[in-house]
């Protein structure tokens, strides 16, 4: 399979360059000279890139500002300098052009798309973050979120490094309990940016991130909304583009004890519990190397772009394969997109269409946590043992951990799938002024999980296994009808922009599965279909089906450039409410002004300057198909008779609530846009706050209740999150071009609160956290610790306001803890809120520069002030029950009295708790995300025949400052509750690659 | 301008057509299963309800899996060495986490959920109307035989819980009642089973709750209480009534921990387990509704050995050799032990093995409801169904309602049937070596503990027992008990006789306090 792909792209490049050598150089009719200047104060602007459109030909003007260049009649030039707005002059005979350039940051014409259209960046009233291509351009990754992640204030980005997963991303804190993943609208198709979508293709990114820029998606926008539009075809002839990437990944590793080092120690836990010891086993495994290992990643990019005055096409190839950090995983994705526009008079039709297939080999085992609880004594292989493989022994060595390499030989599990998204849309220009629009959007993903298990066993006293297969095929479609009408009119100063639309998307989710045991076996050789098997098949299936309609309309006024007005409304009807609730109206109403265009305005270091506001609703139904409804469950069997009949019977297992309504989200920007120093200086600053109503959740019920099957959705709390975001840039360009650099750095602050928990309700707990109104979502809630006791005195000296002593069983080496309800013994009910997963900021710090053709780019993310979890330590360092070691530990003895490390004691909970704070660490950090230098080849070495060759070397992850004692300090959470919990979380991957970009 | 006209009729078809979009687009039930709203209108939907009813005894929190270890591992007849510390010390009294899964949470849990099934019958099945009226009130019958003996554990367990009789929504926040309470409950819902419940079932339904099985609940409700005359009139309809043809003693010990004499004469009430499902326990449609406990007590190497049977009880059965001067008969069919091939015959492998000294070395395992006689290895899915009450189990409690009512004489004959059984084959208990128990109540009282754990251990009823007893609320009763089991050294007066109430559940439910004990 990969290889048949690797050829397919390997021989279209050899074509492609077989095609630009043979063309070599074109010469020029005639020569065409001028003078490029700035356009507000004349100075000439040295160093601008003169290029003919289309060709490889080009030059750049002197230090005078001066060019001269070869030309044909027909040719197009092309004027760019960075900083400034390009210019396309047709050459027609003319022997001399002078140009000037505007800089882009003073006309704020540069162009932002917004949900159903585009604005001038100058006319934008909402809180808008753009990425475009340069910046993810060079940075070499594979997924969305780290592509962006470190760029945007207000967005939080936590990488995995676990082999095919996904970042989550989100945007200004969580304005609910159960799915914070922003709204992706894909050129105009909501959609999601997973692991099959190809990042090369992205042309741009908006993230819109208030209710006055999200309004328009209503009641879909209450998480903030992404927009993505994917390359298109510039005019003029074929333009090639090739770019590869070639790295290694690994990940970080525990610094755990040696086989010897760890027989000492485990042998005193046991002689401290006066347990005979462990006859230990003959293993010396370093588990971490038997699972761990350095992943070759590589992305191949390949596209074919142009076009004509009236038409468009872009071809782009992807190819990306990843052996994987950890045994068992590996992925392989081949893509391709194809889009295409065309127009004649008023008709503008056009397709953008990707086709993906993404094969992973799933991951069955935590390594992380695997590699903590599997002994070094335990062999990797045990021929006595069914299966062959090495595991906990009752006498040598007692644990139940799983040997994940045992397990990923015995457990395979693939994922197979085929996605195709796109949209086709007609646009029709009827009065100049009058855009009328239909698109229809497709996102079809179809996948296939096979799944066998083999006979053998992974751990101790593991129960026998038949072998069996699992085989799951399941399809999900959306279709999207939109159409919408937007109409422009310039009445002298006032400029009116009406845009009405409606919108109609259906899901439909289906899946089958079936299972089927003993397989038919010829010696090592499994027979994986579902007809091999030979007992207990079993299968099962869903059809899941949802639809939603809205109706929306955006006034944008615009009066002299200064006054900028804008009102959205939006209506939107889902399946997923009841017939009562499922309707509802979403608006907003923003406005800006743009002081620095006023008359009294004269600070020249200020080029421009505007104030914003906003405030808008946005909602949201991010519940179940069918939460609404409540429904039998057949499943419940009972067993009567003399033959033991197995009955069938229906209970409602899972409570509902029918009265569901949507989540309202109602929230205030304000903001500031500035750019000064001619443009050296550009800074947004927001500051919201916004408040979540009736967010749906899934409140912890009581069992009383005999619920079971999750915890129904409600609508019960009431959530606000507040902050701050600042975004600044520093540009610079010498005059000779040579040395150009870029500095940026955004900071952010999120405070969530719950203000209500329905029901009278004041808190809820979820394992270490608990959820206060008044408080974050989930700070943590655990037993505070207070040193070692030192000896017996100070045992007794541990008493409570009746001076009853607190810990009687305690001795010298334990753990003193702290009694804070003054009962006169240590229970669940001491427990308080000692930590916060929320940090006091975030921070992003880039650093870009050029110099002659070097480049290069420095970017760094940290998070300050919050608390983690450190879930391995609490597992290694327990000793109750036996686990990998982690080195250098120097537990209390009386000989060793100064530490805080207490006792160790095999099978005994004194100093295991888990619910203390003794596992609660700083989280403070600051990652250097990315450390990349490239060299664009000089053209003459070519002789014109490629327009760019560059070569880069990149570093992520490399550098990482802080005082967390875990693998990093940065990982997708467990769930929403447990922020900062690291349950054995993947760390996020470091790596070294290499690229190649290669224009013709 | 041609074009033009041609696109602008299309765009108004296309607009006309979108706008069209109604509500009716948005109408979408779930395919997958029936709401609830359809159900509850027909005999055959009662049916399909109770059954769900009985389901829930198949779960990990009500009898396949973990409320053996409160039962019959805090009890001082068993223990546990699991490796799994969080779990051992939920029987040996050194409860930290009071939100333990498997210690309090899923008892409380599992039981409720059982509950909730049982209202949805009791509340809809009454509004239905049936062409069988005898059937409809037999439904009602065993929906609340079913739901008393969930409330029956939870009054073991928890002692003071909330009740909750009608179908639940999600808000609900029932109150705490105090034990009397919940036992007037179930004396409630006992009473309608012991009228509307058939002696006994036509062979396809044998397993269903009948009117013994209440009589007999609500006996043993009764004696928890200390209301001797009421446990007597209602255990009497099974020894001495209307009832007692209907039930007898097995001639062989064993034949109550084989899935083969499953629902024999002395069975009065069974979980009936089957192995038809191997997927995992829950409401799945594979989900297993089988018999777990034997993977979790069989032998180191052979099941996970999180259960054992302390020694003494090997040591008691020795005292006393039957009429032929052999080993009473039911030490065999109770313990795996180092010389079981020494003390009978056919006895000397365990699943197939010999005894593996250097690892099970003097220690023993619990034998009944193992899996040893058909096949050599335990799995998750035993069919072997489990004996909630059986025929010994009411003489003997009926012999301690007689004893405590009138003294030893009329008592002993129950007691005397028991150790009469064929296979075990005793002497009458006043030509014993034990004959001094017919001395006095007091005497007797303290011999029928013995008699109750050498016939009835490891089946559930000994920490209810210990309990009635007042053994777990005097220090005496507790420094006998450490004499036989080191971990009520653990147990504190007035605490460790119930569990903590799920510390979750008490942070949740204004109405509900945790005991003031913990």
């Amino acid at each position: 399979m990969s290889k048949k792909w690797s050829f397919l792209i390997i021989n279209l490049l050899l074509i492609v360059l077989i095609g630009a050598v043979d063309k070599l150089q074109a010469q020029g009719d005639f020569d065409v000279s001028g003078v490029v200047t700035d356009a507000v104060d004349g100075n000439p602007l040295p160093g601008v890139s003169i290029q003919v459109k289309g060709e490889a030909r080009g030059t750049s003007t002197d230090a005078d500002g001066k060019f001269s260049l070869p030309v044909n009649d027909s040719d197009v030039l092309v004027f760019s300098y960075v900083g400034y707005l390009a210019q396309e002059i047709p050459v027609e005979g003319q022997q001399e052009i002078n140009v000037e350039l505007e800089s882009q940051y003073i006309e704020g014409t540069e162009v932002v798309v917004v949900g159903y259209g585009q604005q001038r960046r100058s006319d934008v009233t909402g809180a808008i973050s753009t990425i475009t291509t340069d910046d993810i351009g060079d940075v070499n990754v594979t997924n969305f979120g780290d592509a962006i992640q470190g760029l945007v204030p207000g967005v939080r980005i936590n990488s995995t490094g676990a082999p095919g997963a996904e970042p989550s991303i989100e945007i200004r804190g969580l304005g609910n309990f159960t799915n914070n993943e922003p709204l992706y609208v894909i050129d105009g198709v909501p959609s999601r940016v997973n692991r099959d979508f190809n990042i090369n293709d992205i042309e741009s990114v908006q993230i819109l991130k208030d209710a006055s820029a999200a309004a328009i998606y209503g009641s879909r926008a209450a998480n903030g909304v992404v927009l993505i539009t994917t390359k298109s075809g510039k005019r003029g002839p074929l333009s090639v583009e090739f770019n590869s990437t070639v790295g290694s990944d690994w990940i970080p590793t525990f610094d755990l004890m040696g086989r010897d080092e760890w027989i000492e120690f485990n042998n005193r836990a046991y002689d401290e519990a006066g347990v005979p010891r462990q006859n230990h086993l003959e293993g010396n495994t370093q588990w971490q190397e038997a699972t761990l290992k350095n992943a070759l990643r590589q992305d191949q990019n390949l596209s074919f772009s142009g076009g004509t005055e009236n038409s468009s096409y872009l071809l782009s190839l992807n190819y990306q394969t990843n052996d994987g950090t950890t045994i068992g995983s590996e992925s392989e994705r081949v893509g391709v997109r194809i889009n295409t526009q065309g127009d004649k008079g008023i008709l503008t039709i056009g397709q953008n269409l990707a086709i993906t297939s993404f094969n992973v080999s799933e991951l069955n085992t935590n390594p992380i946590a695997d590699v903590t609880r599997m002994l070094p004594t335990i062999p990797i292989h045990n021929e006595n043992n069914p299966g062959g493989f090495g595991y906990g022994d009752e006498a040598g060595a007692r644990t139940f951990g799983v040997n994940p390499v045992a397990r990923e030989a015995l457990e395979d599990g693939e994922t197979e799938n085929q996605r195709i998204r796109g949209n086709l849309f007609v646009e029709l220009d009827i009065l100049n002024n009058l855009l009328y629009k239909f698109n229809y959007g497709l996102d079809y993903n179809s996948h296939n999980f096979d799944f066998l298990r083999k006979e053998g066993n992974y751990t101790l006293n593991h129960p026998y296994e038949p072998s069996r297969v699992i085989a799951e095929r399941g399809n999900a479609i959306s279709h999207l009808y939109e159409n919408t009408l937007d109409y422009a009119q310039d009445f002298s100063n006032l400029k009116a922009q009406v845009l009405v639309g409606q919108s109609y998307q259906t899901f439909n989710n289906e899946q089958s599965s079936a299972e089927g045991q003993n397989l038919a076996r010829v010696g090592d050789r499994y027979y994986s279909v579902l007809d091999a098997s030979t007992t207990n098949d079993r299968v099962g299936g869903f059809i899941d089906e949802a639809a939603i309609i809205s109706y929306f309309g955006r006034i944008n006024l615009n009066l002299s450039d200064k006054y900028i007005a804008e009102f959205t409304m939006r209506w939107d009807g889902t399946s997923r409410l009841s017939e009562d609730n499922r309707w509802g109206s979403f608006p907003s109403i923003s406005g800006a002004w743009r002081i620095s265009q006023e008359d009294f305005f004269e600070v020249n270091w200020v080029n421009d300057l505007k104030f914003i506001a906003s405030y808008g609703q946005l909602g949201s139904s991010n519940i179940g198909y069918y939460d609404y409804q409540g429904v039998l469950n057949i499943n419940p069997q009972a067993v009567f008779g003399d033959n033991q009949d197995v009955r069938t019977g229906a209970t409602q297992v899972q409570l509902v609530n029918e009265d569901l309504r949507w989540e309202v989200l109602t929230q205030t920007n304000v903001g500031l846009d500035g750019v000064f120093l001619d443009g050296k200086l550009s800074s947004t600053v927001n500051y919201f706050i916004s408040t979540t109503d009736g967010v749906l959740t899934e409140l912890p019920i009581l069992m009383t209740t005999g619920n079971d099957g999750g915890n129904p959705f409600v609508n019960a709390a009431s959530l606000q999150n507040s902050g701050v975001e600042i975004d600044l840039t520093w540009r610079e360009y010498s005059s000779d071009n040579n040395f150009n650099y870029a500095f940026g750095l955004n900071f952010g602050t999120t405070r969530n609160e719950i203000l209500e928990l329905g029901d009278g309700q004041v808190e809820f707990l979820t394992f270490q956290t608990i959820n206060e109104v008044g408080q974050p979502i989930g700070v943590y809630y655990l037993i505070e610790t207070d040193g070692i006791f030192q000896n017996d005195q100070e045992v007794l000296d541990h008493v409570n306001s009746d001076n009853e002593v607190i810990q009687p069983d305690a001795q010298p080496g334990d753990i003193r803890y702290i009694d804070s309800n003054d009962d006169g013994q240590i229970t669940g009910s001491d427990r308080k809120v000692v930590g916060n997963p929320w940090p006091d900021f975030e921070m992003g710090a880039s650093f870009s520069g050029s110099w002659k053709n070097f480049d290069f780019l420095a970017q760094g993310f940290g998070a300050f002030g919050f608390d983690i979890y450190n879930g391995p330590k609490s597992l290694m360092d327990r000793f109750d029950d036996n686990s990998n070691y982690r080195a250098g530990i120097e537990p209390w003895t009386p000989e060793n009295t100064d530490t805080d490390f207490p006792r160790i004691i095999y099978g005994d909970q004194r100093n295991s708790r888990g619910d203390t704070d003794r596992w609660l660490e700083e989280g403070s950090y600051f990652k250097i995300k990315q450390l990349t230098v490239g060299y664009t080849l000089p053209q003459h070495l070519f002789g014109g025949s490629f327009k760019k060759l560059r070569l880069s070397v990149t570093g992520r992850n490399l550098i990482t400052f802080t005082g967390y004692s875990g693998l990093d300090p940065e990982f997708s959470a467990p769930n929403i509750f447990r922020r900062t919990h690291d349950d054995f979380m993947f760390p996020s991957t470091r790596n070294v690659s290499f690229n190649l970009q290669l224009s013709l | 301008m041609k074009t033009r006209r041609l696109f602008t009729p299309l765009v108004l078809v296309l607009l006309v057509s979108f706008s069209a979009c109604d509500d009716s687009l948005l109408n979408y039930e779930n395919p997958n299963a029936p709401t609830n709203t359809a159900f509850w209108n027909t005999a055959e939907d009662a049916e399909l309800g109770l059954n769900a009813v009985y389901h829930q005894l198949y779960q990990p929190g009500t009898y396949s899996r973990w409320i053996h270890f409160r039962f019959d591992l805090s009890s001082d007849e068993g223990y546990s060495g699991s490796p799994w510390t969080e779990l051992a010390d939920w029987t040996r009294f050194n409860y930290v986490n009071y939100n333990f899964w498997e210690g309090n949470v899923i008892h409380w849990r599992d039981h409720y959920k059982g509950i909730f099934r049982a209202n949805q019958v009791l509340t809809n099945v009454p509004e239905i109307e049936f062409e069988n009226q005898t059937r409809k009130e037999e439904i009602i019958g065993e929906a609340s035989f079913i739901r008393a003996l969930y409330y029956f554990n939870l009054a073991i367990l928890f002692e003071d819980v909330p009740i909750v009789l009608e179908p639940s929504s999600p808000d609900d926040k029932p109150e705490q009642k105090p034990l009397e309470e919940v036992w007037g409950q179930i004396i409630n819902d006992l009473t309608v089973a012991t009228n509307n419940l058939p002696p006994s079932w036509s062979a396809d339904d044998v397993g269903r709750a009948t009117k013994g099985a209440a009589h007999a609940l609500l006996g043993k409700v009764h004696i928890q209480r200390h209301d001797w005359e009421k446990a007597r009139q209602a255990m009497e309809w099974l020894v001495e009534g209307d009832g007692a043809t209907y039930y007898d003693l097995v001639a062989n010990y064993e034949e109550n921990f084989r899935h083969t004499t499953e629902n024999n004469i002395e069975s009065v009430f069974e979980i009936q387990f089957s192995d038809e499902n191997r997927g995992e326990k829950g409401d799945e449609s594979n989900s297993n509704i089988s018999n777990e406990r034997p993977q979790f007590f069989a032998p180191r190497g052979i099941g996970w050995a999180d259960g054992q049977i302390h020694t003494w009880i090997i040591d008691e059965y020795k005292k006393e050799l039957t009429v032929d001067n052999d080993f009473d008969t039911r030490l065999k069919y109770s313990v795996f032990y180092r010389e079981m091939s020494d003390d009978f015959v056919d006895n000397d492998l365990v699943y197939g093995r010999e005894w593996v000294e250097d690892d099970w070395g003097d220690e023993a395992f619990i034998r009944k409801y193992s899996s040893e006689y058909f096949r050599d290895f335990e799995d998750y899915y035993s069919a072997n169904n489990y004996r909630v009450i059986r025929y010994a189990d009411v003489l003997l409690s009926y012999a301690e309602i007689i004893n405590e009512l009138n003294g030893p004489a009329p008592a002993v004959e129950y007691v005397d049937r028991v150790r009469q059984r064929p296979s075990t084959n005793l002497e009458p208990l006043a030509s014993s070596i034990y004959s001094n128990a017919l001395d006095s109540k007091e005497a007797f009282r303290e011999r029928l503990k013995m008699e109750r754990t050498l016939e009835l251990n490891h089946e559930g009823v000994r920490f209810m027992d210990l309990k009635r007893w007042g053994m777990l609320n005097s220090q005496e009763g507790i420094d006998e008990l450490a004499q036989r089991d080191p971990s009520f050294n653990n147990f504190i007066l007035g605490r460790h006789h119930r569990l903590p109430i799920p510390q979750s559940e008490v942070e949740n439910n204004p109405g509900l306090d945790q005991h003031v004990e913990y």
